[in-house]
């Protein structure tokens, strides 16, 4: 017994230093610490600061070491439009619980509510952050956590506005959770490596919801990009997965679902693309497989331009979109097969779930559309359906083998 | 009578969309000609009017620059927007361009656009400093 409450003391004791401060400062309106500055400055390395509720004017709090900094009841800080509220540059720093609001804004310079320079092991977890700039900006920094934080700019700044969370060289990132509306792209990563990207919806933000450009080995799943002027665009990229998440309505001349340009190996599995004007636009991409996917009630489900290699299009549901497939280059090695296209009309008389005749997606009409855009007001027309028809007899205009030699019966489920 | 003025509206209409000048950006709505991706910054914009009126628009000057060597028409005016004076376009022909570390542009080359030498606001030792000439030769 008495080496167990011996065992126990020296425990104690060899934990000491990390729980070692073990007074948290208290800043509140009527503490002895009133602005967090102030309370940053006097703590030690690895202290815990919490703030109570009120409402702090303060900008370019700087943190220069480890603290844990905990919102009581949503503290607000007001930037009042001045510049970045939080500049952190230490390791193992953590941020939760406040309400941070009026970054300022600049042409010169990247404000943000929260600037991380050349961190690590950080956290930033369940705050809220309004009238940003910049949200979160990550720079040369890894091993971070960003999640469960809601944040939003002012869409009327419309072209002034900067990205809700945005990394730029940084890695092993975890972004997940967070609600992003408002902003220029709703998550932005340029040379972000290894990062994970999950749960999150960002929604009516003016370029794109999620935006890679220039990274790797990425996995982004199980978001909601909803009304963006486009979901998401993956660009000169490699390994990036894509599963399980929601693409809709982006709707407008020039909007995507998803914007795929110079990528290599991608998975873009068990998606839903729903009213978009294009559900997939694929450009100079090698090496993608798409892969039970939901592709319906879009302008055109997907559009193939140039310089595409080793593409698989299978088990796809292709429902009720107005042009299934837009091809302008060469078939290449790029393969469809095992799709279910709702506008098939062949017959399975073998019963095997397999229509007999091949599906050919590409209807002669969609090229003219895409040489001259205003003839879509022909779409419903009969001489439409005529030249469709025509050209499906005896193609001419349209890769002969572009096809869907195994097209579904049945929807995949 | 009414088919006559009509008529001269119908031709007007004609002649004033082959009129060569620069057409206004719409940021968050038009798409990049070259790349396909929004253009939303004012500070990196550029577009080029053929001489037959057609208006291609670029979210930045190097996909305006790199579209040139795959452009149908023959380009009458370039045009890039000033990085110190946001919204306004200048003539690239005449432009100082600038590609530095401290600002980075929609498509990663680090390149933006100034009136003049004495307008660049941001100096730094590895900076570069181009012309139109010598930015399309840098940018092959």
């Amino acid at each position: 017994m008495s080496i167990f409450r011996h065992c126990c003391t020296t425990l104690l004791f060899l934990l000491y230093p990390i729980f070692g401060t073990a007074q948290p400062i208290t800043v509140c309106s009527t503490c002895s610490v009133q602005s967090i500055k102030s309370a940053v400055s006097n703590a030690e390395a690895g202290a815990t600061i919490i703030v109570k509720a009120g409402t702090y004017q303060e900008h370019e709090i700087i943190i220069d070491k480890p603290i844990t900094l905990i919102g009581q009841d949503t503290p607000t800080i007001d930037g009042e439009e001045m510049g970045s509220l939080f500049k952190i540059m230490s390791d193992s720093v953590m941020i939760s619980g406040f309400r941070l609001k009026n970054v300022g804004f600049s042409h010169a310079t990247n404000y943000a509510a929260v600037h991380l320079f050349e961190s690590s092991d950080f956290i930033i977890t369940k705050n809220i952050l309004e009238n940003v700039f910049f949200g979160i900006l990550i720079e040369r920094s890894k091993r971070g956590e960003i999640s469960g934080n809601l944040i939003s700019g002012e869409s009327d700044a419309e072209f002034h506005s900067g990205n809700g969370i945005h990394g730029w060289n940084s890695s092993h990132l975890m972004i997940s959770d967070n609600e992003i509306t408002g902003l220029r792209d709703g998550i932005y990563l340029e040379f972000v490596d290894d990062s994970e990207i999950a749960g999150n919806e960002s929604w009516g933000n003016i370029r794109y919801g999620l935006h890679f450009m220039f990274s790797n080995r990425d996995n982004y799943y199980n978001n909601e990009f909803r009304d963006n002027g486009s979901g998401v665009a993956v660009m000169f990229s490699k390994f990036i997965n894509m599963k399980g998440n929601r693409f809709y309505k982006n709707w407008g001349t020039a909007s995507f679902g998803l914007l795929l340009k110079e990528i290599y190996d991608a998975e873009i599995e068990g998606n839903d693309f729903y009213q978009n004007t294009v559900g997939i636009k694929v450009e100079g991409s090698t090496r993608i497989n798409y892969k039970g996917n939901n592709i319906r009630e879009n302008g055109w489900a997907i559009k193939v331009a140039g310089g595409c290699y080793t593409n698989i299009f299978t088990q796809n549901n292709f429902s009720y979109n107005s042009f299934d497939l837009s091809y302008n280059s060469k078939m290449n090695d790029n393969k469809f097969y095992e799709n279910y296209w709702s506008s098939y009309t062949g017959y399975d008389l073998d019963k095997d779930g397999v229509g007999d005749v091949p599906f050919r997606p590409v209807k002669l009409f969609s090229y003219i559309v895409n040489r001259t855009p205003e003839t879509v007001i022909l779409l419903r027309s009969f001489f439409v359906d005529i030249l469709n028809f025509s050209e499906s007899v005896s193609p001419v205009f349209t890769p002969d083998n572009l096809a869907d030699t195994r097209p579904l019966m049945k929807p995949y489920q | 009578m009414k088919r006559l003025l009509n008529m001269i509206i119908v031709f007007g209409l004609f002649f004033l969309a082959c009129e060569i000048k620069p057409q206004p950006i719409e940021f968050g709505h038009d798409g990049c000609h070259y790349c396909s991706m929004g253009i939303v910054d004012a500070k990196f914009a550029a577009e080029i009017v053929t001489n037959t009126g057609k208006v291609y628009k670029y979210d930045s000057a190097e996909c305006m620059i790199r579209s040139l060597r795959v452009l149908e028409g023959e380009p009458e005016l370039v045009l890039v927007m000033d990085y110190a004076e946001p919204g306004t376009f200048i003539d690239a022909k005449t432009a100082v361009f600038l590609v530095s570390d401290d600002i980075s542009s929609p498509m990663g080359a680090n390149l933006s656009a100034f009136k003049s030498e004495e307008a660049i606001t941001v100096h730094n030792k590895s900076d570069s400093i181009f012309d139109w000439t010598s930015i399309k030769d840098y940018l092959k």
